[in-house]
């Protein structure tokens, strides 16, 4: 009977720190969406769902960073006035990918993120331009994403840094502690191997 | 890996997929209208954008004072330089427009008076201190023509006459004063009689005409006109009205209490006559003016 409540409070304790961690996740991508909206420096807008999305794929399982790229897609989408579902397909695409990438290939590491950030900002770029400005030759279309689009994306990548040790600051703060010390022994183990 | 592609996890993210694809095509097709994401997102970040909006502009206000300080100082400045010659050019306008109203005034008295030799218009410079009886000081003087006795109007009436004079200023006593006799008469009747001031009748701002003959039809209302018999003023120049009409006590004359015509302690600018017919043919001390 002991066991049973001990195992019951575990679980009980688990699911506490997985809806904080998600919380937590929910405030930052927040943050970043009001930053997109109101700028604290004018004219300076970094798209910061990106890293944040792909920064948080790489904690979680492919499943949970496939809806919350959708999530961060939305908010992106809304945020720069694009149309909606743009963004948010391409991550629902990217985030399990990077997940998978994470858990299979991948060592979960600051330049990892960053090069399947720079990898994912530049697709999104690319597509962005591609199918919101290219395809309408709309003369100041190129203009608005050399002067805007294009600055926010490189910001993305910039800033990917901060972001992604942010989400491993919220990741491994509301993680259960056994699978901390497994992540921990993993990431000891392969360091020791290099 | 591979069973995450067989998952029903994957099958829900495709069919998320697709879910996206429609609502994009929606979206395309039905510009202008908001979708439920949308709508969601919007709704629930408004308190948030409405705080960060707030915050943002304190923020970028506060940035931008810092950084464009030298910019706004200079544009401050420009616009203060801006400022002084709009100033200044509105002053050279009023100016323009206050000539132009006594140039234009100058002419109807002209035209009234074809022998009025009139002077330059003149500006009330200063109000003479401590004059009970309105005196003032003009800013022409015997440069510009003027000599000593040239009587001051306005287009209203008589105003006084010069009693002091320098090169560039004059200082004028009004009809107040009992410096300024003045003989006149009634348009009316051509009643006869002088205006001799005292300090009774030039505290309530009116002159007192004396020397009235007893029989002399003479009533409140009357326009009083220079007689112009002295040489000092000319004839016809408008005084003011008979307010009252009282008796000598030693009953041999009338008195008359004038209200001038024009406010001596309100004029701004006048004229003065610096030659007319009759000047000067029986001008003897100034003080007597008949």
């Amino acid at each position: 009977m002991k066991r049973i409540s001990r195992s019951r409070a575990r679980t009980r304790k688990a699911r506490l720190r997985a809806f904080l961690r998600w919380f937590c996740y929910s405030v930052v991508l927040l943050f970043f969406y009001l930053w997109e909206v109101a700028p604290l420096i004018r004219g300076w807008c970094p798209l910061l769902i990106i890293p944040l999305a792909t920064a948080v794929a790489m904690f979680e399982g492919e499943f949970a960073a496939g809806i919350f790229g959708v999530v961060c897609g939305f908010m992106l989408d809304v945020a720069s006035g694009t149309l909606i579902g743009f963004s948010s397909m391409w991550l629902l695409v990217i985030c399990p990918t990077i997940s998978l990438l994470g858990q299979f290939w991948l060592k979960r590491s600051w330049l990892s993120h960053l090069v399947m950030n720079s990898i994912a900002v530049v697709f999104i770029c690319l597509m962005d331009f591609l199918f919101l400005h290219w395809v309408w030759e709309r003369e100041s279309s190129g203009i608005s994403f050399v002067h805007s689009l294009l600055p926010a994306y490189l910001w993305a990548i910039l800033l990917s840094l901060p972001v992604y040790f942010l989400v491993r600051l919220i990741s491994t703060r509301f993680r259960p502690k056994e699978e901390r010390r497994l992540e921990e022994a993993v990431s000891d183990n392969a360091e020791e191997e290099e | 890996m591979k069973e995450f592609f067989h998952s029903v996890k994957f099958k829900i993210l495709i069919c998320i997929a697709a879910l996206l694809l429609g609502l994009m095509t929606y979206v395309a097709v039905a510009a202008g209208t908001q979708t439920l994401p949308e709508q969601v997102i919007n709704t629930v970040t408004y308190p948030f954008v409405t705080a960060a909006n707030a915050i943002s502009n304190g923020v970028n206000g506060f940035i931008d004072k810092l950084v464009n300080a030298d910019t706004y100082k200079a544009q401050n400045d420009e616009l203060r330089e801006l400022v002084t010659q709009m100033y200044e050019r509105s002053a050279d306008y009023e100016e323009l427009q206050r000539e132009n109203e006594q140039l234009r005034e100058m002419l109807d008295l002209s035209k009234e008076h074809e022998d009025f030799v009139f002077s330059e218009p003149c500006s009330i410079i200063a109000r003479n201190a401590n004059d009970i009886y309105g005196g003032f000081t003009i800013n022409q003087g015997s440069n510009s023509g003027l000599s000593l006795h040239d009587p001051v109007i306005t287009s209203v009436g008589l105003v006084g006459r010069v009693t002091e004079i320098a090169g560039n200023y004059a200082k004028v006593s009004t009809l107040l004063s009992p410096q300024v006799n003045v003989g006149v008469y009634t348009l009316r009747t051509k009643a006869t009689g002088v205006i001799e001031n005292d300090l009774a009748t030039a505290e309530k701002k009116q002159c007192l005409m004396s020397q009235i003959l007893k029989d002399a039809d003479i009533q409140p209302g009357d326009v009083i006109v220079t007689a112009g018999q002295s040489g000092l003023f000319p004839e016809g120049l408008m005084v003011g009205t008979v307010k009252e009409v009282y008796n000598d006590p030693n009953g041999l004359s009338k008195h008359a209490v004038i209200e001038p015509m024009e406010d001596c302690f309100a004029v701004t600018s006048v004229y003065a006559v610096v030659d007319f017919d009759g000047k000067g043919l029986s001008f003897d001390t100034g003080d007597q003016a008949w």
